[in-house]
């Protein structure tokens, strides 16, 4: 059941394609319809954001294991866009303003168990997140 | 008797003077500071500068070396016509580019001096104080514009076309100066015209009509910009002051799209009229206007909205405690 | 091959199920549409249903919640019905409080729900 599946995101349909694989991938671990649902909500935000400020990049979703044996869903998002020079900002609540724009990076930090970012401006950005089984 | 030849200093001096004339505003402060720098600068001790009117006459503008009451009898006077000028035009008057008549050839009326001739003047080079000296100001087409009449000469000698180079060359300037001004002159007022016009374009087409009692309505039609926009605000909030009206309806429906400067100058106007008291209803809203309002962050708390006119008057009645009823 | 969600008209009101999964563009052009369609048909209330979507993102949240402002300003009202209790409850956690909509448990609560409003 170890499967990485790769998307290319480049278009608007491309953020459809990881919340279905992201969907499928969850089904099969067995999680609860709740956090499917949260798993799939932050791989569309995760992957719009890629698509909206660097136009494209890449999506890696897989299963891994921890050290006790349980597994979890971990997912990628990897840009080489302009980079986010201010990620307090960029990861605080007074981002959410005005008709919930921005929302992306600090409400899937909120959905998911582990949550990193890297981003160099100019270079690009890198968010990890992963989600263990209860 | 020596040779007459141009005065040097007397064109460097006038020559000076253009200069600093031609940052003159309007065509009367030229023609006055004309008229002194010729009694300043050359021989002649008056001088009397006209601008040719639309109508073929000489308006004297500029006055040097008169006395109040000598301005004030030629303001009396009747304005020369061109018509009557050009009879002095004839080449047997021509000197250089000025025209000089002697007095016993003179018909026109002119300046009168107030001194007597003098034994030198008695000779035959001699100025008679009824001659009549005068250079016309051309534009760039050869038209005539204007004159610069001279009078009593220092020397009371007789001019040649050497002793008055430094005159007509000052005359060549001062009519390229006039030229330009009245140019410019003639632009501002036209430009004026078209703001005055544009002006009651704008009020014309933006009524408030006051339908009932507290009632203003304001139908909007054809495309508004920001100009349109700002008179708009303007007419609704002078006129909720002046009728106290608590509701003002305004429809759009014939409107088919705002940018984001004019749903500003709206939005602004909702929040005014609200100051004043006054509800505003937004009728007939078309979907491109309902994105951009929304986009922009539109509160819609302070405005009411119907779909068309009609609901719009409605709901306007209803909230001033009135409705229409059908009669029995 | 471009999706398009079906708007259905019931007396004065429009019905528009959405059943599949909208991309952004698709989205976006199912706002316009229902817009239009308001406008063509004088509509005085939307109903949008979403229980067959098992998620709604910030995008698409954020989107019905627009469309909800703009249907009013051409005075019909939104309703928003059959919002899947996992979906309620991840939008509540990324922060979107969505209050600018009105909500029902399904469409025959909606239809009751507008007809009180209008």
């Amino acid at each position: 059941m170890e499967r990485t599946r790769h998307i290319s995101i480049s278009n608007e349909h491309d953020i459809v394609l990881c919340r279905r694989s992201s969907r499928e991938l969850a089904r099969e671990l067995g999680f609860n319809l709740v956090d499917q649902t949260r798993i799939t909500t932050t791989a569309s935000e995760l992957a719009r954001n890629i698509f909206e400020y660097a136009k494209k990049g890449e999506v890696i979703i897989g299963v891994i294991e921890n050290h006790e044996g349980h597994l979890g869903l971990k997912m990628t998002f990897i840009d080489k866009g302009p980079g986010i020079d201010n990620l307090d900002a960029a990861l605080g609540e007074g981002w959410t303003s005005h008709r919930g724009m921005g929302l992306g990076l600090p409400g899937s930090k909120k959905l998911m168990d582990e949550f990193n970012i890297e981003s160099i401006v100019g270079k690009g950005t890198t968010v990890t997140v992963v989600k263990w089984q209860k | 008797m020596a040779e007459q030849t141009f005065d040097k200093k007397q064109l460097a001096e006038l020559i000076t003077t253009t200069a600093g004339m031609l940052r003159l505003k309007n065509v009367h402060d030229v023609c006055q500071l004309t008229a002194e720098s010729v009694v300043k600068h050359s021989v002649f001790q008056r001088s009397v500068v006209s601008i040719l009117e639309a109508d073929d006459t000489f308006n004297r503008m500029g006055f040097g070396g008169l006395s109040d009451k000598e301005i004030e009898k030629l303001h009396k006077m009747p304005r020369s016509s061109l018509s009557s000028m050009e009879k002095s035009l004839s080449s047997k008057f021509r000197i250089g580019r000025s025209y000089y008549i002697p007095h016993d050839q003179a018909d026109i009326e002119g300046l009168q001096s107030k001194r007597k001739p003098t034994a030198a003047a008695k000779a035959k080079q001699a100025w008679h104080p009824d001659d009549f000296l005068f250079i016309p100001l051309y534009d760039p087409d050869g038209k005539i514009i204007g004159l610069i009449s001279v009078d009593d000469p220092e020397d009371q000698r007789r001019p040649t076309a050497e002793t008055l180079l430094p005159l007509e060359l000052f005359a060549t300037q001062i009519a390229a100066g006039l030229e330009n001004l009245r140019n410019v002159e003639k632009q501002q007022e036209m430009i004026q015209r078209l703001r005055d016009q544009q002006q009651v374009v704008l009020e014309l087409s933006t009524p408030v009509i006051q339908i009932w009692d507290q009632v203003l309505v304001l139908p909007l039609i054809g495309s508004v910009d920001s100009a349109r926009a700002q008179q708009i605000m303007e007419n609704i909030l002078v006129k909720i002051g002046e009728t106290g009206s608590r509701v003002i309806i305004i429809d759009i429906t014939g409107v088919p799209v705002i940018d984001t400067l004019v749903a500003s100058h709206l939005i602004k106007t909702v929040s005014a009229a609200r100051l004043l008291g006054a509800r505003t209803i937004l009728t007939g809203i078309n979907p491109e206007i309902a994105q951009t309002l929304v986009h922009l962050g539109v509160n819609l708390s302070d405005i009411g909205t119907k779909s068309n006119l009609a609901r719009g008057i409605a709901s306007a009645l209803e909230f001033t405690g009135k409705a229409i009823v059908p009669v029995k | 091959m471009e999706i398009r969600v079906p708007i259905l008209k019931i007396k004065n009101y429009l019905i528009v199920p959405i059943q599949v999964d909208l991309d952004d563009n698709a989205a976006a052009r199912l706002q316009r549409d229902i817009l239009i369609r308001i406008e063509q048909t004088g509509a005085r209330g939307v109903i949008i249903d979403i229980s067959v979507l098992d998620l709604v993102d910030s995008y698409l949240g954020r989107l019905l919640g627009d469309t909800a402002q703009m249907a009013e300003l051409m005075d019909a009202r939104v309703v928003l019905t059959g919002m899947q209790p996992p979906v309620a409850l991840t939008l509540v956690e990324l922060g979107l409080r969505l209050d600018n909509i009105y909500t029902a448990l399904d469409m025959e609560s909606g239809i009751e729900l507008l007809e009180s409003l209008l």
